[in-house]
């Protein structure tokens, strides 16, 4: 093939000269290599590079995504558990509440069951204490009604005849 | 130096035994009381006085009553201090008349008195009622 066309590069009928020719291969083939390891290469490792921090990117994205899925339920949970303990304490503190509740009135009922106890000795007491005054009073009224009315009654005569009695009843015993 | 009341009570005891004239010595045991500042002891010294002739068999007593006493209730005394004292050479009796024993008689001697009178046993009713209270 090379033979057919030598001759059309040797005649210089197509315009073409087989040294232009070449030389003009050689440098574009320079051109080629100097675009490819100047420009080329570095093009391709920055859209390399570019493309790998897009992907690293929407990688962190998903996991960030992924992390904050994670975070809401673990918030959820937390709020849940946090909500049943609030409402175990709460009930507990209800609980709590009753029995003190309780224990309070059962105290008051005791002490008031003992106020009147007390109340009820204290009445019986005073009652005793009065009806022993009464008695005493009795006794020193009866006494003194028993003086007065012997004190008018007995005369001289009368003493005598007590005192006389008085003593025969000493000889007698 | 003072001396003793028993001391005084056994002289003056002894001298009102021996005496004619037992006014003058009270006159004189007065007058030894009031110089020596012993008025108070006069009350001690009477029943010492009395404790005394006592001993001696003359026994002194004080019928404390409402009323006059009768023969009858004298006699009733009289009989009641020799069964007492049954060595008594002599037993003279001094009436008082006071109103608050009511009645009946009370027998004073010098260390003891015999209580007959209606107050007394009022008294002691009274006494015993108060006493069941404690």
């Amino acid at each position: 093939m090379i033979t057919n066309i030598q001759p059309l590069f040797a005649s210089g009928l197509l315009g073409l000269n087989l040294k232009d020719f070449i030389v003009q291969l050689i440098s574009f083939a320079i051109v080629v290599i100097v675009l490819i390891k100047w420009a080329v290469n570095p093009i391709v490792k920055v859209l390399n590079n570019r493309k790998e921090l897009i992907e690293n990117g929407v990688k962190l994205g998903q996991e960030m995504e992924m992390a904050k899925s994670k975070l809401e339920q673990e918030i959820a949970n937390e709020l849940h558990k946090a909500r049943t303990e609030a409402d175990r304490i709460i009930s507990e503190s209800q609980q709590e509440g009753r029995k003190l509740i309780k224990a309070a009135e059962e105290d008051a009922k005791s002490k008031a069951a003992s106020l009147i106890a007390k109340a009820g000795d204290q009445i019986g007491q005073d009652m005793i204490m009065a009806r022993k005054r009464l008695e005493k009073d009795i006794v020193s009224l009866v006494s003194n009604a028993t003086e007065a009315i012997i004190g008018e009654k007995v005369d001289a005569k009368k003493d005598s005849e007590l005192i006389d009695k008085t003593f025969k009843a000493r000889e007698a015993e | 130096m003072r001396a003793p009341r028993s001391r005084v009570a056994n002289v003056l005891a002894d001298k009102l035994v021996h005496t004619d004239n037992p006014k003058k010595i009270i006159k004189e045991a007065a007058a030894y009381l009031i110089s020596e500042h012993r008025t108070r002891d006069v009350h001690s010294l009477l029943r010492d006085i009395r404790g005394d002739l006592e001993k001696q068999g003359i026994i002194n007593v004080t019928a404390v009553s409402a009323f006059k006493l009768s023969p009858r209730a004298l006699l009733d005394i009289r009989n009641s201090i020799k069964k007492l004292y049954p060595h008594a050479k002599k037993i003279i009796i001094y009436e008082q008349i006071d109103k608050d024993v009511v009645s009946g008689v009370r027998i004073e001697l010098a260390n003891s008195q015999l209580d007959l009178t209606v107050k007394s046993k009022i008294d002691k009713f009274k006494q015993l009622t108060n006493q069941e209270e404690y």
